[in-house]
């Protein structure tokens, strides 16, 4: 009830009447595509009035003059959009629907057409964006990447985004783990979307329109994780006419094709993706393991009216890993989403999203042998969501984010075996129903054209019931997640900003500390407390000219009631008597560290340079324990990486020489990445356990392997033919071949002379020099 | 600006970049105790059998400072009731034996057989160089029950004598045709180990299967064939918690019908089935065994285990 008290309270707090003045409000759209322009600066010139159009494309300026006005809309890749208002009566509200156009450039006859970009600083943003990075289609697809283009690789160039080693796509930001992060794919929860060994992109690149990603301190509206949100929204398609792209190389193929629909007078878009490897048909000839995966994207769009759209998505994938060694092993994850939303303005200040939503992600672990033998380890994590996210604007000084979010999650984990005389309550076998409803408020207020405050306030409830553990007590979590930014604007061009928020974390994957595409999910019992980290942020940035932009922030956060999985479950699991706490090791950790990000946009030279310096420690029970006093002591976890500078560029060669070559537009990506050698522990002493000679280790991070370095780059050369396009290109990962080491093993050996034992240390290295090719065909 | 904020990243970086980046030393005293051994059922710890106790040595050292050499030092293996009384007891004589590791440590020159479903205690005092104090080092386990092989025509518990003699088993029908069943007493949970090591000479090993992103058939080194440390893949050890099911004639059976891909070479082998106590279960499971296996020490920071099992030997030859 306390619950519902707290929900009423909210509610009337952020509906009490604020003055209305003449508005200006309406959708920001590509004049190509048709498609929703996120992140564009709308502004009425001579004035500080102006907006910033929201993920579906939409804004609102309120306390417009009366008169005549010139309305001006820039986004960086397109040409600036200029139209006269005229405003009669101060409560009139005036719908514009604005077209950009993509800048290009014509060379011989050929359109060369300027990336799409984004600010570092959007000076026409209401909030406060802290930890915050963008990248479009575009950004991620001129990235030199292993195999083909990846959302997440192409954030692991980022500064403050480590990855754990070249076989993972995992995004560890500012010292949190994977499952820390919120990934949202159309605003539904996605759990562990990883492809195998990270060789292929986790998402299929043609199918994203863009992505966000907030490394800390993140608003009112996103909770649930405590360490980021990554936030991927999906093409919407075209609305202007049918497009498709075909993309193959030597281990996989995908295509994307998107087009307008219309029935009668109604009318919208369609955008389909669809990608699978193809490593299984050629496993024989070069002796590689039998896997596959596939995935695709659709959404489907209603323009009903200009206050109504309704949209429909859907994402599938699956990966297969199949091993025989005698007996059968097969490996398979995959995850699911639909979601539908519903966009309503309900007057031009008040700008809604209502989603009905639906996830699920499975793994399975089996081994079968021929004599009909069978051990199946399941884990299925089933997520429904409703949510409603509002923008309410009632004037320029305010704007009040509001929502409410329920979300009924199931997750069943269990080990079942046939023919095998394994005791069956020895392995955690459990379904766990949950329950999280969260309301959250948010106002940005602007208190006057330096300083802006931005409070907010998310209140989550928690309760979850496990089916199966007789001692697990359910759980009733009541937690209130402040979060607090100011900003103070250095003229122009600049801001200053500082951040505070409280984060909790209800469900987590078990993991020893790297995190797998077949981790465990569980909730938390009566006897786990939520995780929880305060994040405190401190930057600076500031658009230098119009070619390069600044930024800098230094970040601390906290971590409690950590969990990591005791391996010992695996032996001691009793389902007759445990709880959740008998799965976990907890613990406590912090981070801080700083992140530099120069990035440059310059006559077809664009990209950034990157520093980041991240400390972080965690502190976990019965791990890393002293021999002392036999108390765990802090570490540093395998993904802390201190240094990391990434330096990042995209050369359109045609573009800077205003050349084609070959009748083609050419491309050249670079990216160099060096990163602090990962924590690593060593022999300290040595002993027998009876049967060789074993090694006593240091604490896991004694020392730090070797620096790590990679140097890859990509030639592009793209031929328009037409309305076709033919773009061939050639990847190299790792151009200069550098060893960089993922592990170090020692081996210790007898000298049967003098009885002294020497020790070899051998190391697991990372991806070699790698060449790729492949063709991308669009139609 | 540009100089402010040039001038904050320069701040930021170098107070940020003096933190130590790596933790310190772990084991810093001279040395810590170590027990590691087990006592079989059916017989006595002797010179091949013997149970280590020492301690650990540095890096710089040689294997022969894995010892105490002091004549003051005690080592007694006792044999308790269930009032807690010490019923037997034997003094244990030290054995060196650097190039056998079953050969170096304590053995029981009085024999005393080791009998199963019993509480044995092992008591270590250890005087420190100039004999004022005395660190005592004890461990107890109770020895598991005993466990018995079902006949099966492609296994024999005896080590044949020559290579002709080995019975056969072919791999593609050795889980449908030969499982292999264990008789236990009782219906009680038991731990069991597995240990499949090949005594095929490393010129004569075969892999069965091909693996992937490898066309070798014979691995290429000593070390490919038998790791120093693990002594993988020529030796493959596995342990799990099996519940005995009952069979027909009313007797209790494990029975394993996914074992053959725990050959990873053509030829032959000796296959060590044991039922293990706890200390030993735990030492073999655990995150950092070596400080669960039982062992306790007056001045703390003892490592092993002292454990107990049941086993049997089997010897087979695999063949396509």
């Amino acid at each position: 009830m306390m619950f519902y008290k707290y929900l009423t309270i909210l509610i009337l707090l952020f509906f009490f009447v604020f003055s209305e003045a003449a508005n200006i409000s309406g959708y920001v759209s590509s004049k190509e595509s048709g498609e929703p322009l996120a992140y564009t600066t709308i502004y009425v010139k001579g004035t500080n009035l102006g907006a910033y159009s929201n993920k579906k494309g939409y804004f609102v300026i309120n306390s417009i003059p009366e008169g005549e006005c010139e309305l001006i809309a820039q986004l960086i890749g397109y040409h600036t959009f200029q139209q006269k208002v005229t405003i009669s009566d101060p409560r009139q509200s005036e719908f514009v629907k604005i077209e950009l156009k993509r800048a290009s450039i014509e060379l011989q006859g050929i359109t060369v057409e300027d990336s799409k970009y984004y600010d570092v600083i959007d000076f026409n943003a209401k909030e406060i964006r802290v930890g915050n990075i963008r990248q479009s289609t575009e950004n991620i697809l001129d990235l030199p990447q292993v195999a083909d283009a990846d959302v997440f690789r192409s954030l692991q160039n980022l500064p403050g985004i480590s990855s754990i080693a070249d076989f993972s796509s995992g995004l560890y930001v500012r010292g949190g783990t994977q499952d820390q992060n919120l990934i949202l794919l159309d605003d539904v929860d996605v759990y562990n979307p990883t492809h195998f060994a990270g060789l292929f992109s986790t998402f299929n690149a043609d199918a994203i329109e863009n992505v966000e990603l907030l490394k800390g301190g993140f608003p009112a509206k996103f909770g649930g994780r405590l360490s980021s949100v990554l936030d991927i929204t999906n093409r919407e398609g075209n609305r202007k006419k049918f497009h498709g792209i075909a993309r193959t190389s030597i281990i996989s193929s995908n295509m994307t094709h998107e087009g307008p629909w219309k029935i009668g007078n109604q009318s919208g878009s369609y955008m389909g993706s669809f990608r699978r490897t193809y490593l299984e048909l050629v496993k024989d000839f070069f002796n590689l393991p039998d896997y596959y995966f596939y995935d695709g994207h659709m959404k489907i769009n209603w323009d009903i009216s200009t206050k109504d759209r309704v949209t429909n998505s859907f994402y599938f994938g699956k990966d297969r890993l199949f091993l025989e060694f005698g007996d059968e092993m097969e490996i398979c994850w995959g995850n699911e989403t639909f979601s539908s939303q519903w966009v309503h303005v309900f007057n031009p200040t008040l700008f809604s999203q209502f989603i009905v939503a639906g996830s699920h992600y499975g793994s399975l672990f089996e081994i079968t042998s021929d004599a009909d033998v069978e051990m199946k380890r399941k884990n299925d994590v089933y997520d429904v969501s409703m949510k409603g996210m509002l923008n309410y604007k009632p004037n320029e000084s305010h704007k009040v984010d509001f929502g409410f979010e329920t979300k009924y999650n199931q997750i069943k984990s269990s080990f079942t075996s046939k023919n095998v005389n394994l005791d069956s309550n020895s392995f955690p076998d459990l379904t766990t129903h949950s329950i999280t409803q969260a309301v959250y408020a948010q106002d940005t207020w602007d208190i006057n054209p330096f300083w802006t405050l931005q409070p907010g306030l998310r209140v989550s409830l928690f309760h979850s019931t496990t089916d199966d553990l007789k001692n697990a007590p359910d759980a009733d979590y009541l937690r209130f997640s402040p979060r607090l930014s100011l900003r103070y604007k250095v003229g122009l061009v600049s801001s200053i900003y500082a951040n505070y928020g409280r984060y909790y974390q209800f469900l987590t994957s078990v993991n020893l500390g790297v995190s797998s595409p077949i981790d465990l999910w569980f909730p938390l019992d009566g006897n786990v407390d939520p995780g929880i980290s305060n994040h405190y942020i401190l930057g600076f940035n500031s658009q230098l000219n119009n070619y390069l932009a600044f930024e800098v922030e230094g970040y601390y956060k906290d971590y409690n009631n950590l969990v990591e999985y005791r391996i010992e479950t695996d032996y001691e699991w009793d389902n007759e008597t445990g709880s959740l706490k008998d799965i976990y090791n907890m613990g406590k950790g912090f981070s801080y560290g700083g992140d530099v990000l120069l990035r440059n946009n310059y006559n077809g030279i664009e990209g950034f340079l990157g520093y980041s310096f991240g400390i972080t420690k965690r502190k976990i029970e019965n791990v890393n324990v002293n021999p002392e006093t036999d108390q765990s002591e802090y570490y540093f976890p395998k993904f802390d990486r201190t240094h990391q500078i990434n330096l990042v560029q995209t050369v359109n060669i045609s573009r800077v020489f205003s050349k084609l070559y070959l009748g083609s537009e050419m491309k050249l990506g670079t990216s160099f990445a060096y990163y602090t050698g990962q924590p690593t522990g060593k022999p300290e002493k040595y002993y027998t356990d009876g049967n060789s000679i074993q090694i006593l280790y240091s604490y896991s991070d004694r020392e730090r392997l070797p620096a790590y370095s990679r140097l890859d780059v990509s030639l592009r050369m793209k031929w328009q033919i037409g309305r076709f396009g033919l773009e061939p290109y050639i990847e190299i990962i790792n151009v200069l071949n550098n060893k960089n080491v993922w592990s170090a093993q020692y081996i210790p050996r007898i000298n049967s002379e003098d009885n002294h034992i020497e020790l070899e240390e051998k190391h697991t290295g990372m991806f070699p020099f790698l060449p790729f090719i492949g063709i991308n065909v669009e139609f | 600006m540009k100089s402010l904020a040039t001038t904050l990243s320069f701040v930021l970086i170098l107070i940020l970049a003096g933190c130590d980046l790596v933790s310190p030393e772990r084991h810093k005293k001279d040395f810590y105790y170590i027990i590691a051994g087990d006592l079989e059922v059916n017989t006595s710890l002797s010179k091949d059998r013997c149970i280590f106790i020492g301690k650990t040595i540095n890096l710089n050292e040689s294997l022969n400072e894995m010892f105490f050499y002091n004549e003051e030092m005690s080592v007694k293996l006792q044999k308790i009731d269930n009032n807690e009384n010490v019923v037997d007891e034997s003094t244990l004589q030290l054995n060196i034996n650097f190039t056998n590791f079953d050969s170096l440590g304590y053995y029981d020159p009085s024999a005393m057989i080791i009998e199963p479903k019993t509480k044995y205690r092992l008591v270590v005092i250890v005087p420190d160089s100039n004999n004022n104090t005395l660190d005592t080092l004890w461990a107890e386990t109770i020895t598991p029950s005993i466990i018995e092989f079902s006949e099966n025509p492609a296994f024999t518990n005896t080590e044949p004598l020559n290579n002709e003699d080995f019975p056969i088993l072919v791999y593609d029908t050795a889980n449908i045709d030969h499982p292999l069943i264990i008789r236990t007493e009782n219906a009680n949970t038991i731990n069991l180990k597995y240990k499949y090591y090949c005594m095929e000479e490393l010129a004569d090993a075969y892999y069965i299967h091909e693996y992937p992103l490898s066309d070798d058939d014979q691995p290429a080194e000593e070390e490919d064939y038998e790791d120093p440390v693990y002594g993988s893949p020529r030796k493959i050890e596995w342990f799990m918690e099996y519940k005995p099911e009952i069979g027909n004639d009313g007797s209790y059976y494990v029975t394993d019908r996914a074992y053959k891909s725990s050959f990873v070479f053509w030829g032959r082998y000796c296959i060590t089935l044991s039922s293990i106590d706890t200390n030993y279960y735990k030492y073999l499971y655990s995150y950092e065994g070596y400080k669960k296996g039982g062992i306790r020490s007056s001045a703390n920071n003892a490592y092993g285990y002292f454990g107990s099992s049941s086993s049997i030997k089997l010897y087979t030859k695999v063949v396509e």
